[in-house]
């Protein structure tokens, strides 16, 4: 594991503690738009996982999302905060953060920009979240797990914007990670 | 193609595809109103108004998915006694639908078993099942339309 500044482990307990609860903040808007599709979920996810995807994007770490996925699945665990997954829940945190991290290992060396790869490791990220809940809990099917997945999907994309931006403006003040580049004073651009 | 470019047609690709789905899934949808079951059985469907049961004071406590022991106390019938009132016998199993596609199964032994499984009032005029017994409450539906009996 690479040797983290205190700052980037402050950084990344932030990121941790905002993905877990910035869920519950934007679920009962999500839930007007799922409910209007009779769907059980699938949009909040995507963007408690722009925090994850921000992380692991700055860190560069390794497994870094599955690491952070842990993390929130303890908390999860140790606040009560489980909801319908029960004790399998943490299975329900890692893989997306898992998927984020093969993500970003995948393309490593593809001609795609730091925002881009955001934004693909959101979109990938958000519906393993959402296939991990159907296997555990709503064992959905067909049209409604079509509209289930793609739902997750095109809310992660539209966050992994958001999270690809967030990463762009803490860039410069977060600093960590070999060969970064900062883009202090330049805008923000994905 | 520019990378903003790139990422404008991810999104909206997946835009098309979920408004694709939600217009496939909101076209087979058979909605029913609040309070009504809908009972298939046989390749038969029954609907039937909650409110119009023969109701009784259903009390109990069942375990959340953290493990904490929640009371009931609410108006409601057993599933036994709804699918006698329908007529309806010699099934191995039924699951139950939510408005969100939610489902739980409970076999036809749980079902004969006095006081397990139940359909209640909800306190927003939905109808719940709630399974005492249970370990945790993954099968309480919330919001029940449908009755599938196998």
């Amino acid at each position: 594991m690479k040797p983290y500044s205190l700052r980037t482990w402050i950084f990344l307990a932030l990121c941790c503690d905002l993905g877990l609860f910035a869920k519950r903040m934007v679920n009962p808007f999500a839930n007007l738009i799922t409910g209007a599709l009779h769907i059980p979920g699938g949009i909040s996810t995507g963007f408690s996982l722009m925090f994850l995807a921000t992380a692991a994007a700055l860190t560069q770490g390794r497994f870094c999302g599955a690491a952070m996925g842990a993390v929130q699945s303890a908390l999860a665990l140790s606040l009560g905060m489980v909801g319908s997954m029960g004790a399998l829940s943490p299975v329900g945190y890692i893989a997306p953060g898992l998927v984020i991290d093969l993500v970003f290992m995948a393309t490593k060396d593809r001609p795609l920009s730091r925002g881009e790869r955001v934004v693909l490791a959101n979109t990938l990220a958000s519906p393993a979240a959402a296939l991990a809940a159907n296997c555990i809990v709503f064992h959905l099917s067909g049209v409604v797990l079509l509209l289930y997945l793609s739902i997750a999907a095109a809310s992660g994309a539209f966050c992994g914007v958001l999270a690809a931006r967030l990463a762009s403006r803490l860039a410069p003040v977060i600093k960590m990670g070999p060969g970064f580049e900062g883009s202090a004073g330049k805008g923000v651009s994905i | 193609m520019k990378k903003r470019s790139r990422i404008f047609v991810l999104i909206a690709a997946l835009a098309a595809l979920t408004a694709a789905a939600a217009a496939v899934r909101l076209a087979v949808w058979e909605g029913v109103s609040e309070g009504v079951l809908r009972i298939e059985s046989s390749g038969t469907t029954t609907d039937v108004v909650f409110s119009e049961l023969e109701l009784g004071e259903v009390k109990g406590t069942v375990i959340n998915g953290k493990g904490e022991e929640k009371s009931v106390d609410a108006r409601g019938v057993s599933l036994s006694g709804l699918l006698d009132q329908c007529q309806i016998t010699g099934f191995a199993e039924v699951t139950v639908e939510a408005d969100d596609a939610y489902s739980a199964a409970v076999a036809a032994e749980e079902i004969a078993v006095p006081e397990k499984v139940y359909l209640i009032a909800q306190e927003d005029g939905g109808v719940k099942m709630v399974v005492f017994g249970d370990s945790n409450s993954k099968r309480s539906v919330s919001n029940v339309v449908c009755l599938k009996v196998r």
